[in-house]
């Protein structure tokens, strides 16, 4: 018998990644940028399954290791399995309500409808302008805001 | 805040790779070291832009596109390795030159800008034509990383677009596209070939005859529509997808496996 039931050491798996970050982006928990596809508990050994936002990401397997090493220290886990599965792509509305506004805040546009103005993070405005598709992570782009005049990241829309 | 609860699956308890599951794929090899080796060679190619590209921003551009291509040869690589072949690692460090499945076009040395942005929007057309394909292929592993980097490689052929509707305005730009037109047909035979190893069944299912046809129309239309002239399709030659490589590909491995090769079982 395992020392904690398979249920409630299912629950606290889920709950570490309210609190587990993407290392590129610290201010968004995995849980909320969508990318926790599947958790299993049997018996104490526990199987995650991860999208990976973008193959290319550099940060997945660093994402796949830090996931690893926290759960493996939660009470009564008998192992852990952590792999990244391409049965669905990852696309930028897997981000939750609270993904988007703690994006925001950190200073990186959510990614919004194709078409749509980018608001800026900072003002809000919309007068803001695209300098260039490809951003210091696979993920980002960088814009321009007319109105407050700071440059910023938006999230690419996948 | 519930959302990613609901989102949340139960894990399978069974998806151990299964042996006799692999070997049924195993017919796709060959096909799957050409994916691999294209998106390896152009991934490298296209970081050699970073620090050399005409802005900073550019230099961001082609830096994060190799970062891309780079990824997606991975996953090809990993399904190789699935399949029974050997490691990622091995494959891009260890095999020489004729071991590789690339199109030429790809392994071409940098030449100026505006052929690097020929290159890039000619392959990832035919990327884009051929992952079309691919995604309805009955290998559902496949199917399922091509329907990812699908979304990826849009903003690729995007930024290319941009790029060729800017420089062909006229003058020096102007002169140099159509210059880089030129040499990159010369080179872009081996692009739609299928490995000679590839067996009828697998070959017979994607409709790569069709595929063919569809990218040079997507070619032949945007030369139209920045008045890059007519497309100059060559005649089969020497392919990469048998092995057949320029001496550019002995000079990009010597780069790329400089420290492996330095002793065995280097960690860097």
């Amino acid at each position: 018998m395992p020392v904690v039931a398979d249920a409630d050491l299912k629950k606290a798996v889920t709950e570490r990644f309210w609190v587990l970050t993407d290392p590129e982006m610290p201010a968004i928990s995995l849980a909320d940028l969508g990318v926790v596809h599947a958790v299993d508990v049997t018996d104490g050994a526990v199987r995650i399954e991860l999208l990976p936002t973008f193959l290319g990401c550099p940060a997945l397997d660093f994402i796949r290791d830090k996931v690893r090493r926290d759960i493996e220290l939660l009470p009564g886990v008998e192992g852990v399995d952590v792999r990244y599965v391409y049965d669905r792509p990852w696309t930028t509305d897997d981000v939750t309500a609270e993904g988007r506004r703690a994006l925001r805040n950190y200073g990186i546009a959510p990614p919004v409808a194709p078409g749509e103005p980018v608001p800026c993070p900072y003002c809000a405005s919309t007068e803001t302008e695209r300098s260039s598709r490809f951003g210091p992570a696979p993920c980002r782009m960088v814009y321009y805001c007319n109105s407050c005049r700071q440059p910023f990241e938006a999230m690419k829309t996948l | 805040m519930t959302k990613h609860r609901s989102a949340i699956e139960d894990a399978p308890n069974q998806k151990a790779p299964d042996a006799s599951v692999a070997d049924a794929y195993r017919e796709y090899i060959p096909l799957l070291y050409t994916l691999a080796d294209d998106e390896l060679v152009a991934g490298h190619r296209a970081s050699e832009w970073l620090g050399l590209a005409p802005s900073v921003e550019e230099d961001i551009a082609f830096a994060s596109l190799a970062q891309d291509e780079i990824g997606h040869a991975r996953f090809y690589y990993e399904l190789l390795h699935h399949l029974g072949e050997p490691t990622p690692d091995h494959l891009v460090y260890r095999r020489q030159a004729t071991h590789w499945r690339n199109s030429r076009l790809l392994e071409r040395a940098r030449g100026d800008f505006a052929e690097a942005v020929v290159r890039q929007w000619m392959y990832d057309t035919w990327d884009a034509v051929r992952l079309e394909v691919l995604i309805q292929c009955p290998f559902p592993a496949l199917a399922d990383g091509v329907r990812k980097m699908q979304r990826e490689e849009y903003y690729h052929l995007i930024h290319m677009d941009a790029w060729l509707a800017r420089l062909s305005s006229g003058g020096e730009a102007k002169d140099r596209l159509v210059r880089a037109v030129e040499a990159v047909f010369a080179e872009a035979a081996d692009l739609s070939v299928l490995p000679q190893e590839l067996s009828s069944s697998v070959s017979g299912s994607l409709n790569w005859e069709q595929a063919e046809l569809v990218f040079h129309q997507r070619i032949e239309q945007a030369l139209h529509r920045y008045g890059l002239g007519n497309a100059r399709w060559s005649l089969p030659g020497p392919s990469g997808r048998s092995g057949d490589h320029s001496a550019s590909l002995t000079e990009l491995l010597g780069t790329l496996q400089e420290v492996s090769s330095t002793e065995e079982g280097v960690r860097w």
